[in-house]
């Protein structure tokens, strides 16, 4: 049984068919990779699948519910979270901080006017769990923006995991990382795919083949190409489309 | 000494209480250096209004250009209810400004806090001058032109005791510092509660707190209305202090002033920058005002300076200097 099923999902900005009849399905603890040239559609796709930007066409199913044309908030509070390509974690706040506002959130602890942040215990204990499970114990009290890049990266999934999620979108975690600090994102979303269902947008072949289960390739708006590693590695049409000819991995 | 004692005495130093010992002898040193206290008052009446209005813009990242329009409907709420209802009872025609200009700020809220950025101030700015029309033409009930006057200031009997009339100026500013103490401890407590730090995170990344699980529509719209409310507590201190509401009270250039008050102060980055922006507009204003008929153009190039040279205002300039040390990341 698929956990997430997108289903003929379409969207255009003007004359542009951004995203162009995808369907796409996840069973549980699946990873599958999304990879494509820059422009194939692969980020607005995560927009699609998580309800920041409506589709002209298409449905979003998870665990058989039509989830299609639910907001980003309620997306995530039924078990779908995301990370993202471009930094976007809360510079201003320190590691810990961060990861706080993601569980309290979580516990429904949004709308309390006159209690004091700190007071709420059953929050903050929730938090070190989260921060040692992705290696940032010892740099907990430190800002984002004091942060390295890597770091950065890897507080972008923490984030996401503080909503407890089943399926997490994890778009181009390894970009712009040097080769240890890619390893490093390499085994957290190792560790990850143990329990959770992953969709993942890469462009390091070397993390794609090393992690996929399933590869899909996306080209203008369109999946040209679907199947297991190996043989997404031999296909000519995925060739011509990412390197107008070989692979040079 | 003890380390009690020395608690006293770190505290003792602390700006904040310097500050509020300064404003408590005001009324006492002010006479003596040929002031007089209704400035000392008016400050702080904008006070409070610039803490509400900091509320949406230094914490929030929300910028209202029709907020004075708040601040009127508290003293139209208040005069309408004290020409019309009750001058007795005093908290009644209070709350009744209070509750006006928050159930109106709840609705304005609702209608705009789907918008981002330049409309949703645009917006804000569109509907302030339309409170200040029918203000302005709504003669039955707002006294048109000439508005509402003959208000009184509340008094209060003390069983077996005096009775405090605020028509007296002296207590009547200590009634209003009373108050803004109050709406200190409020506001300061909001901002430091959980529903305080998803308004921050809103400002740093709305699509992130969004994506947290936040439905950022209810957050925005509750921090307008708790804005409005105490804005419209300042309306109501404001028409205490004139004795009057007129429609000139909703004008857009008030709203200017508060979002100048509020980023000379420094509230961007600290809680207690409208104080500090209220005091120094307030004292510029009265002081070219008294010395030149274009006290607007000196106005204007201390608001330039400021946004060039110290864009964090007053408290970012004590910041710097090392003068102030805020607890939290917003002071």
């Amino acid at each position: 049984m698929e956990l997430i099923a997108i289903e003929n999902m379409a969207k255009s900005f003007g004359g542009l068919r951004a995203v162009d009849g995808v369907t796409v399905e996840l069973k549980e603890r699946e990873l599958v990779s999304v990879i494509g040239p820059n422009g194939a559609g692969k980020t607005t796709l995560f927009n699609l699948i998580t309800g920041f930007i409506k589709p002209d066409r298409g449905k979003v199913f998870f665990k058989g519910e039509d989830i299609t044309h639910l907001p980003v908030q309620k997306m995530v509070r039924k078990g779908i979270a995301r990370s993202f390509q471009l930094l976007n974690v809360f510079s201003e706040l320190t590691v810990f901080e961060n990861i706080r506002m993601g569980i309290q959130a979580h516990m429904g602890f949004g709308f309390q006017f006159l209690t004091s942040l700190d007071s709420l215990t059953e929050v903050r204990e929730k938090v070190p769990a989260i921060v040692e499970s992705v290696g940032l114990h010892d740099k907990e009290n430190v800002r984002a923006k004091d942060l390295s890049y890597g770091d950065n990266k890897i507080l972008d999934v923490a984030i996401a995991l503080t909503s407890n999620p089943e399926v997490i979108l994890l778009d181009e975690p390894t970009s712009g990382l040097a080769m240890r600090e890619t390893g490093r994102m390499l085994d957290l979303i190792g560790k990850l795919s143990e329990r959770l269902t992953i969709l993942l947008v890469e462009h390091d072949m070397n993390v794609v083949f090393a992690l996929s289960k399933r590869i899909i390739v996306m080209d203008q708006g369109k999946i040209i190409a679907e199947g297991l590693p190996d043989d997404i590695r031999k296909d000519e049409r995925v060739q011509e489309a990412y390197f107008g000819g070989e692979w040079s991995c | 000494m003890n380390s009690f004692g020395s608690r006293i005495l770190r505290l003792g130093g602390h700006p904040i209480t310097l500050t509020l010992f300064l404003f408590a002898i005001l009324p006492l040193a002010l006479p003596l250096i040929g002031g007089h206290i209704s400035l000392a008052t008016e400050i702080l009446i904008m006070s409070i209004f610039g803490l509400a209005f900091n509320l949406l813009l230094g914490y929030t990242g929300l910028t209202s250009f029709g907020h004075a329009a708040y601040l009127g409907l508290g003293a139209y709420g208040f005069a309408l209810c004290e020409l019309y209802l009750t001058k007795r009872v005093w908290f009644v025609p209070i709350l009744s400004g209070i509750l006006l200009a928050g159930i109106i700020a709840f609705l304005v809220g609702f209608v705009i806090s789907k918008k981002r950025g330049i409309y949703y101030s645009l917006l804000t700015l569109a509907i302030g001058q339309l409170f200040y029309f029918i203000a302005f033409r709504w003669n039955e009930v707002t006294g048109g032109e000439t508005g509402l006057t003959g208000l009184v200031r509340p008094s209060f009997r003390i069983p077996g005791l005096f009775l405090l009339d605020l028509s007296n100026a002296t207590l009547f500013y200590y009634f209003v510092l009373l108050t803004l103490l109050v709406t200190m401890a409020i506001l300061r407590r909001i901002v430091n509660s959980p529903f305080g730090a998803v308004l921050q995170i809103i400002k740093q990344n709305e699509t992130r707190a969004r994506y947290l699980g936040y439905n950022t529509f209810w957050y925005k719209c509750a921090c307008f209305t708790i804005s409005g409310l105490f804005s419209g507590l300042a309306g109501v201190l404001y028409a205490m202090f004139t004795y009057c509401a007129f429609a000139d009270y909703l004008y857009w250039v008030n709203s200017g002033d508060v979002v100048m008050m509020t980023l000379i102060g420094g509230g961007l980055t600290s809680f207690f920058g409208p104080l500090a922006g209220a005091a120094i507009f307030i004292v510029a204003k009265n002081f070219f005002s008294s010395v030149t008929q274009h006290w607007q153009i000196f106005m204007g190039i201390i608001f330039v300076i400021f946004i060039l040279a110290f864009p964090e205002g007053f408290f970012g300039i004590l910041r710097k200097q090392k003068l102030f040390r805020p607890k939290t990341t917003s002071g």
